[in-house]
């Protein structure tokens, strides 16, 4: 083989590299679900890819246009990115708030004094 | 084309290359797409006050977790001591003397139970009950009970009045009361893993709080369990330990506490006074094959303090049935102590 042919494979080597990354960064959340869960029962679930905004409160999701909506009951989950936050809550201890977002399977966050579970499978 | 007729690289050996270069490229892709540190398929849920998840490392199926998140539902109609329709609950409220038939769960946890008091010389204790229901760490209370409640409690505390035989549990004094919140999860944990394991699993990870119990050796990578920083809710660790195929238990007291007058009242109560033990430590973690073990000796270890309770686990370490394989103890200046 000459210069050249190396060249022409490094070249096809180094193009499905840069097709693979691109391929991870946009679609490795595919398929990727949040559900929440209140007192071990799932209450709603939807695509991570998926911006929306929802309270969580007496045992049910409501869908709310922007965060200003949310009057200050229940848990603020926000999805958007592809990642899933507990921005603001009525709990006592806060915990579930200083929580960091979840992308990832099985990743969780727990707000243990209103029994409510967000987790991505 | 010229280059390739110029070489002696076909078009065939060049679309092979290319075809061999995509599926490399593609199992690469596919594999950090699906993640390697996450798992497969998980559950989770909240019992025993705590939050209680299973992840698989396999193809385990859904099922085969649903069934194990299910066990939990029917450990906690066991060793609940304020659900009113669990077992525990109708020991410690019981009428009359005499035998108490209990379930085959129940009878070896009591063991268990006993048997951890002895070799930990009382510091862990399941006949504290009585004293254990006079506090509040959970909900808005933050009342600390005073010393005459604390000392009548303290009373009905002897764990040698506790005693089974094929007949049943005897409680050789109406007043005393168990508290298993110290075992029970690892008894449970260990459950699970036995549950998965003979469901066909072989790698996953148990969570039920402070009780991490590993199945498998994740791929072969090893599972990295983190020892939190006490106090810090960011989510810091102040150790990764790198297990496999074992349990790694952590007590800490920063795990339920009040503030009252600028005094703290953490929940790992000592035996001997009935108020939170004083000690130099913030958390202890233990790594043994039996969680259940490992759960009772964190709390002892805790009150022991430091100096003690490395000797402690020293001791440990030499024992024939499950011995501890690795500890780490974090004082009160958050200095981490590593004991392998």
């Amino acid at each position: 083989m000459k210069k050249k042919d190396y060249i022409l494979i490094s070249s096809l080597i180094i193009g499905i590299l840069i097709l693979a990354v691109v391929w991870k960064c946009a679609f490795s959340s595919a398929g990727r679900e949040v559900y929440v869960t209140v007192s071990n029962e799932e209450i709603c679930s939807c695509n991570i890819n998926e911006d929306c905004i929802l309270q969580i409160i007496d045992g049910s999701a409501i869908c709310l246009k922007d965060e200003n909506e949310f009057d200050g009951r229940g848990n603020l989950l926000i999805i958007s990115g592809g990642k899933a936050d507990v921005i603001s809550a009525d709990c006592p201890d806060g915990v579930c708030v200083d929580m960091p977002p979840i992308s990832k399977c099985g990743e969780s966050i727990v707000c243990m004094p209103n029994a409510v579970i967000v987790s991505v499978r | 084309m010229n280059i390739l007729q110029k070489t002696r690289l076909s078009k065939y050996e060049v679309i092979m290359l290319i075809i061999m270069a995509s599926v490399f490229m593609t199992g690469c892709t596919l594999s950090a797409g699906n993640g390697e540190d996450e798992p497969q398929s998980s559950i989770n849920g909240i019992y025993f006050d705590t939050f209680v998840s299973i992840s698989a490392y396999d193809d385990t199926p859904a099922e085969v977790l649903k069934g194990a998140i299910g066990e939990c539902e029917k450990y906690e109609k066991i060793f609940s001591r304020t659900d009113e329709e669990s077992q525990l609950y109708s020991i410690n409220n019981r009428s009359a003397g005499g035998a108490i038939c209990i379930s085959k769960d129940m009878s070896r946890v009591i063991a268990a139970g006993l048997e951890y008091g002895k070799m930990t010389e009382g510091r862990f204790d399941i006949a504290i009950g009585a004293v254990t229901k006079q506090w509040d760490f959970h909900g808005d209370g933050c009342v600390v009970p005073d010393g005459k409640t604390i000392e009548d409690a303290l009373k009905h505390t002897d764990a040698t009045a506790i005693s089974q035989n094929d007949s049943g549990l005897f409680i050789d004094d109406d007043k005393l009361e168990m508290d298993l919140g110290g075992i029970a999860k690892g008894y449970i944990a260990d459950r699970l893993k036995e549950y998965l394991t003979e469901n066909g699993c072989t790698e996953a990870v148990i969570a039920l709080g402070g009780n991490i119990v590993c199945i498998g050796d994740k791929r072969g990578q090893g599972y990295s369990v983190g020892v939190k920083t006490p106090f810090d809710n960011t989510g810091k660790l102040s150790k990764v330990l790198n297990v496999s195929d074992t349990s790694v238990v952590t007590s800490g007291v920063y795990e339920r506490y009040f503030e009252k007058d600028g005094q703290m009242y953490h929940h790992i109560l000592d035996p001997a006074t009935g108020y939170p033990a004083g000690t130099d430590l913030y958390s202890v973690t233990i790594v043994c094959d039996d969680s259940m073990k490992a759960d009772a000796l964190t709390t002892a270890v805790l009150i022991m303090g430091e100096k003690e309770g490395i000797e402690y686990i020293r001791e440990r370490m030499k024992d024939e049935v499950s011995p501890v394989k690795q500890a780490v103890l974090i004082n009160d200046r958050y200095s981490v102590t590593e004991i392998n």
